[in-house]
């Protein structure tokens, strides 16, 4: 399956809940052998599920794991959107 | 043989620790460390085997105190609780999550079996795992499957330890792979090529056809409005049920001690040995039985909470309001702990991973007024706060209860704001939570948390309180020289002793016992410091013994007052306090100075155990002695003040 992208490279602070999201780039950091440990990879098919009230922290589904993050983590992911 | 058990949370990792040892566990500790040890035993039918239930963990680089632990011992073949076989369990419905915590821990190269736990749940979510394809993967462990929170699998289990397989040499990242430890981002490097290698391995056992669906109720958890009103709504149950339910085991308690203490008093000879059991030793275990109803109460509704996955959603609504005062969205299990007890509270904050965030939440956690104050506080709304209704319905009795309470958690958020500011810290705060779905309770796992956090309880306050009640009870007993003994006499030929009966007159001899007794001089020591707050020279001597433990505070002033009969004593008491004048003929317990007392009490730090536990998690002396100093300046210029615009 080829996915086609509609936007490249956005940040997944700026990402609204429900877009479907490819992890293309995490920025190094000290979280992010962390993130990775958790299952939060480069390649990740992932989409946001809840928004904390205030807009942070944000959690997302990693293959039905759902893990939440703080919105400065999630500055440092770059995603690509999916269109469907 | 000794077995390390390892796994991620929301495992049900305690579901089969509680399975195979049943009872039969302790805790201790890790040497060295503050963590606590959670181990148990059981028997094969040959011989005893001993299991260490460590911290659930996703990796092993450690991110908290909590799972430093794991990566501590296990890298350490001289350490006391080094394994000699390692059981790892495993969500089977998260089994790609959960593998990389288990080939870390299966390069360790100790024999190992692995538990695909929650098997019945990945089957109905769709996930078919081939468990003879992941055995060709890993050859020399044995895998099992099992259903700990049914009780499915106990057996089996412990079956595979007695026959497990020898390791044959093989690991799961080989040497020539691995990136080296000197690289630049060495950490990241090997845990992207651990995430990768199981990536490719995970599509040969592992079939599924899933959609995550998010539970209905979720929505109204995480829901910017319902969320918050549902949680407060949360609180108000447990708290409704905590007041009712937990005095009639309390009530019982008293009573029984107080049985106890007059038991060995008659029965023993008389003499400073059965001064020291039946004044000092008896009520001091008392004084520690008594919180047991209320801190069981609390914890049964946290650990329900926690068992449920609800608590993670509370943890997630509240991160970012607590973040700008200094906290973290996991300071909100510490603090509501505090509300029962702040010692349990500050141990629980080893899951919070930054050091600074962690640190505000101990010294704040003693502000959340606790069980030990309830007695103080209701003595005293008693006493100078009048019956009656506000709006027709509202018990202003009540309402101020609720106002102490409220006063406390205003404190403790105004300090952590304050400690935000003045505390340095280089390294960035971070949530990395997991949101685990929602589940029914293990009533069997709740249960092992509530007797696990009482026995904590008992042995590290239990200790102080009873070790304080000692020494208070000597100094209550003795005094300077043979004062005692001389104004015992004065007393025995006053007209008033002689017009009493015999209970009154034991009464009027303890007064006069404890006013010449080494306490009894502290107290008048210190009155003209605490004078300004409305107070004299014998709630002085009830402020210093109430150190122990703050309830002891009512206790001691029944002794001063000459209160007799102690079964009647709350109310006696409060007659005896009404009639209490001052030298002008004002009342001392105006409503001026017992506002300006029970504000007191909200604020000071009058609890030792609680400053030992925070010694032992900051692993310093600074911090208490710190919080026990802006505690007693917030608790005394606060009094002043409320003691100054009442009167």
């Amino acid at each position: 399956m080829t996915l086609i992208f509609e936007v490249m490279n956005v940040r997944l602070s700026d990402c609204k809940i429900g877009e479907e999201l490819k992890v293309n780039k995490i920025e190094d950091g000290d979280i992010a052998p962390k993130l990775i440990e958790m299952g939060l990879t480069e390649n990740l098919i992932t989409k946001i599920i809840f928004i904390a009230p205030l807009g942070d922290p944000i959690a997302l589904d990693i293959n039905g794991f759902v893990l939440s993050i703080r919105k400065s983590e999630a500055k440092h992911i770059l995603v690509n959107k999916i269109s469907s | 043989m000794k077995i390390a058990l390892l796994g991620n949370p929301n495992t049900g990792k305690s579901s089969v620790f509680n399975l195979l040892t049943g009872m039969r566990q302790k805790i201790g500790n890790f040497p060295g460390v503050t963590v606590e040890k959670k181990s148990g035993k059981y028997s094969d039918g040959k011989e005893s085997i001993e299991i260490i239930d460590f911290p659930g963990t996703y990796s092993l680089n450690p991110r908290s105190v909590d799972e430093e632990v794991v990566s501590k011992v296990l890298n350490d073949p001289s350490n006391p609780d080094y394994p000699d076989l390692i059981m790892a369990v495993i969500d089977a419905s998260r089994i790609e999550n959960n593998l990389f915590l288990f080939t870390q821990l299966y390069d360790l190269g100790l024999p190992m079996v692995l538990v695909l736990n929650m098997w019945d749940l990945a089957k109905k979510e769709g996930i078919q795992i081939d468990l003879n394809k992941l055995q060709e993967c890993f050859p020399d462990i044995t895998i099992i499957h099992t259903n700990a929170r049914v009780g499915i699998g106990k057996d089996r289990i412990i079956d595979t330890i007695k026959n497990h397989k020898k390791r044959a040499d093989t690991s799961f990242i080989k040497s020539d792979e691995a990136p080296q430890k000197t690289e630049e981002n060495y950490e990241r490097k090997i845990a992207a090529l651990r995430k990768k290698k199981i990536q490719e391995i995970t599509p040969k056992f592992v079939e599924k056809e899933r959609t995550k669906k998010t539970s209905k109720l979720d929505l109204l958890f995480v829901h910017p409005v319902w969320g918050y009103l549902f949680f407060l709504l949360v609180l108000m149950v447990i708290f409704q049920f905590i007041f009712s339910f937990a005095s009639y085991p309390m009530d019982w308690i008293e009573g029984s001690f107080l049985s106890l203490s007059e038991f060995t008093a008659s029965t023993l000879p008389s003499g400073a040995v059965n001064d020291l059991i039946s004044q000092g030793i008896v009520p001091g275990i008392g004084g520690v039985f008594i919180f047991i109803p209320q801190i069981a109460l609390l914890f049964f509704f946290i650990a329900i909470l926690e068992e449920t996955g609800y608590l993670s959603r509370v943890v997630f609504i509240m991160d970012r309001i607590m973040r700008p005062l200094g906290l973290n969205g996991k300071s909100i299990v510490p603090l509501m702990s505090s509300l029962a007890c702040a010692i349990p509270g500050v141990m629980s904050t080893r899951t919070i991973s930054n050091w600074k965030e962690r640190l505000i939440t101990i010294l704040i956690a003693p502000l959340m007024s606790c069980s030990a104050r309830i007695p103080v506080y209701t003595l005293l709304i008693a006493l100078v706060i009048p019956e009656g209704h506000v709006f027709g319905f509202i018990n202003i009795q009540g309402l101020v209860l609720f106002g102490l309470y409220l006063l406390g958690i205003l404190g403790a958020l105004l300090t952590a704001f304050v400690l935000k500011l003045l505390i340095q810290n280089k390294s960035k705060g971070f949530l990395l939570l997991e949101i685990p779905n929602l589940k029914a309770p293990v009533w069997r796992n709740v249960g092992f948390t509530v007797l696990e956090k009482i026995k904590i309880f008992v042995f590290d306050a239990g200790k102080i309180i009873l070790a304080i009640s000692i020494i208070l009870w000597f100094m209550a007993s003795y005094g300077p020289g043979n004062e005692i003994e001389k104004s015992s006499q004065e007393l025995i030929k006053s007209e008033a002793y002689k017009a009493s009966n015999s209970e009154e007159q034991q009464s009027l001899k303890s007064s006069v016992m404890l006013e010449h007794s080494y306490i009894g001089h502290l107290g008048k020591f210190i009155e003209p410091v605490i004078e300004p707050l409305g107070y004299d020279w014998k709630i002085g001597i009830s402020l210093i013994s109430s150190f122990a433990a703050r309830e002891v505070f009512v206790g001691s002033l029944s002794t001063i007052y000459a209160v007799h009969d102690e079964r009647e004593e709350k109310q006696n008491l409060r007659e005896t306090m009404k009639n209490e004048k001052r030298a002008d003929g004002t009342p001392i317990y105006s409503m001026a100075s017992g506002i300006s007392l029970m504000v007191f009490y909200v604020f000071a730090m009058q609890c030792m155990s609680t400053l030992a536990v925070v010694k032992r998690e900051t692993q310093s002396w600074k911090w208490p002695i710190i919080q026990l100093t802006f505690m007693g300046v917030m608790a005394y210029s606060l009094s002043y003040l409320s003691f100054l615009i009442l009167s």
